[in-house]
């Protein structure tokens, strides 16, 4: 069977070109901005979602995990006289400057875990045993921070906050939302580097005991201790995801963008679709007269749009991937699951569809007497 | 095509046509009424505006009459309603037309073969049947060849290969010869002419030219959409 769409689309290769520039545009924006939104979104929480624990307590009213403030480390005592809590364990955050090897300052966010029980230490080591950093002024950092704070080696020194500071490990996939990076240390080693002082803690981690409704614990603990913000896990990834997504325009700015490839693409590809037909109006004109329907001009026009959609989308990914690389070594994290690649075709498939609604109304619109006019 | 030999197979009683109402209406087309049969060759001459072409589309079902009955093969079709027009054209009409109205993007083969596609043949059968007809109309050397890349002779021929896809019994032609030589326009005349005397086929023809009144079985004359025998 002649496909008068796929020979229409292949024989005027400069729309073509033109059409597929514009989807490809759009697939390239769309991808590239809800990856970098979902990496977002996943890190914001990354530190939260890896933490054993049931329950957070905060200081109160903190908007997010990284805005951590301290609070008297005496609340651990009362938590732990709450029924149903099965163990609660202090946790550390806080900012420090970071000397790198070029002399050069870094912001980074000190981590201060328990080396004992381990409860929000890293999950995913590079090199080195995360219970070396009980010694002085050990710490672990990410792989995917070396840029920012220079190679420093398994053993090699530096500074925080002008406190000498020894490398122990290095680990994977603890990258910070907010461009600071994560440094892991003991409790007591970050507690030394901060300027915060001592008898304070910035979180209290509560495991529920086996059994015991995460609910109904969380209520008592905000009966029983005042003065702090009690969460559930998820409430608090949930709140600090939302503060950098919602709060601050994060998300609707990433995802504005991405509206944008999807207007932009849906313009040019209806333009040209729209051109294209109204160039051929009159051999459409002549299928009608031969004795085609409507749906059979239609099929035409959306055929044209899926082959665009195909081959539109398969140059974004091609484009796309080495976008993503080049953002990677700038050091830009980029999540883009399947599912989500699957829902930017589906975007893409919609907009060219969309992009044929002007064409199709136009040959529904067609004079019969058009096809008799030379 | 012989199986209608003895019936009409277009007839119009007392139609007409006109375009928008009131003060502004035109009626293009007054009180016609004719009976076409198979096998002849009909030639309809007038002057521009003198309502050729709505005559046309009115026997093609392309329009509905404003008033009176269009009759296809004593089947009333001007009541029919959108849904069914279609099926009575396919079936039943090829056109021809003054600027042949090919897909560019087609080569001759593939212009043809599209129209046997609408019309219910597929695949292989209706490439052979492309090829066929093409090579019937003298272009079997012609076939891979882009509308762009063919005289406007050929371009003609292929338009009337497209008319005789799916062996409707009418083929309307408007000015077919329009944009053509006079040599090449008589030839695809003469096409037309031997369509309706070889294969018994219904040729109604829009035309300004008076060198080829010689060829018609019938000629038709119109003036401010009155028509004259």
């Amino acid at each position: 069977m002649v496909s008068i769409a796929r020979k229409n689309l292949f024989h005027d290769k400069v729309r073509l070109a033109v059409a597929l520039a514009g989807i490809t545009f759009a697939v390239v924006l769309i991808t590239v901005q809800v990856g970098v939104y979902l990496a977002f979104l996943a890190n914001a929480s990354v530190l939260i979602d890896h933490t054993e624990a049931d329950i957070w307590i905060t200081a109160h009213g903190l908007e997010n995990f990284d805005f951590g403030r301290a609070f008297s480390e005496k609340k651990l005592y009362e938590v732990e006289e709450v029924p149903g809590v099965l163990w609660a364990e202090k946790y550390f955050l806080a900012f420090g400057y970071w000397k790198t090897p070029t002399g050069s300052q870094e912001t980074v966010q000190m981590i201060g875990f328990d080396p004992e029980t381990l409860v929000g230490a890293p999950w995913d080591i590079v090199r080195g045993n995360p219970q070396d950093v009980k010694y002085f002024n050990s710490i672990f950092y990410d792989e995917a921070e070396t840029n920012r704070l220079g190679d420093v080696p398994i053993g090699g020194e530096t500074e925080i906050n002008n406190h000498r500071v020894r490398v122990v490990g290095i680990t994977r996939g603890a990258k910070s939302f907010i461009q600071s990076p994560y440094i892991f240390t003991s409790f007591k080693n970050a507690l030394n580097l901060s300027y915060v002082s001592k008898g304070n803690t910035v979180y209290i981690l509560v495991k529920v005991a086996p059994g015991a409704s995460v609910e109904a614990v969380k209520q008592r603990l905000k009966e029983t201790v005042k003065d702090v913000d009690v969460y559930t896990s998820r409430e608090f990834s949930k709140k600090t995801r939302d503060y950098w997504m919602i709060n601050t325009g994060t998300g609707v700015a990433l995802l504005s963008i991405a509206l944008m490839g999807v207007v932009i693409g849906t313009v040019i590809v209806a333009n040209t679709i729209y051109t294209s037909t109204t160039e051929h109006l009159k051999e459409y004109g002549t299928l009608k007269a031969v004795g085609a329907s409507n749906w059979h001009l239609y099929k035409i026009i959306l055929e044209q749009a899926v082959i665009n959609s195909v081959l539109g989308f398969g140059l974004g990914m091609f484009v796309s991937y080495w976008v993503i690389q080049v953002m990677k070594r700038g050091n830009l994290q980029v999540l883009l699951p399947w599912p989500i690649l699957a829902g930017v075709y589906v975007t893409t498939l919609l907009m060219c569809l969309g992009s044929s609604l002007l064409s199709i109304y136009k040959v529904t619109k067609i004079d019969p007497a058009l096809v008799f006019k030379s | 095509m012989n199986e209608t030999a003895t019936q009409t197979v277009v007839r119009l009683d007392r139609v007409g046509k006109t375009y928008g109402s009131g003060e502004s209406a035109v009626h293009a087309v007054e009180d016609v009424s004719l009976e076409l049969e198979p096998g002849k060759f009909f030639i309809l001459m007038g002057p521009s505006g003198s309502g050729k072409t709505t005559l046309l589309m009115l026997m093609g079902c392309l329009l509905r009459p404003t008033s009176g009955v269009v009759y296809l093969f004593d089947r009333k079709v001007s009541g029919l309603g959108e849904a069914e027009l279609p099926r009575v054209r396919r079936d039943n009409v090829g056109f021809i037309f003054q600027g042949f109205n090919l897909f560019p993007a087609l080569t001759a083969l593939e212009n043809v073969e599209a129209t046997l596609n609408l019309k219910g043949l597929r695949g292989e059968a209706a490439r052979a049947k492309a090829r066929d007809l093409l090579g019937h109309i003298g272009l079997a050397k012609r076939l891979h060849h882009l509308p762009e890349d063919l005289s406007g002779g050929e371009k003609q021929r292929v338009a009337v290969a497209r008319a005789l896809a799916g062996n409707p019994p009418i083929i309307l032609a408007d000015e077919p010869t329009g944009q053509l030589d006079s040599k090449t326009g008589r030839l695809i005349v003469e096409v037309l002419k031997d369509l309706a005397h070889n294969e018994g086929r219904l040729i109604f023809m829009v035309s300004h030219d008076t060198r080829i009144l010689g060829l018609a079985d019938r000629i038709f004359t119109i003036d401010d959409g009155h028509l004259k025998d």
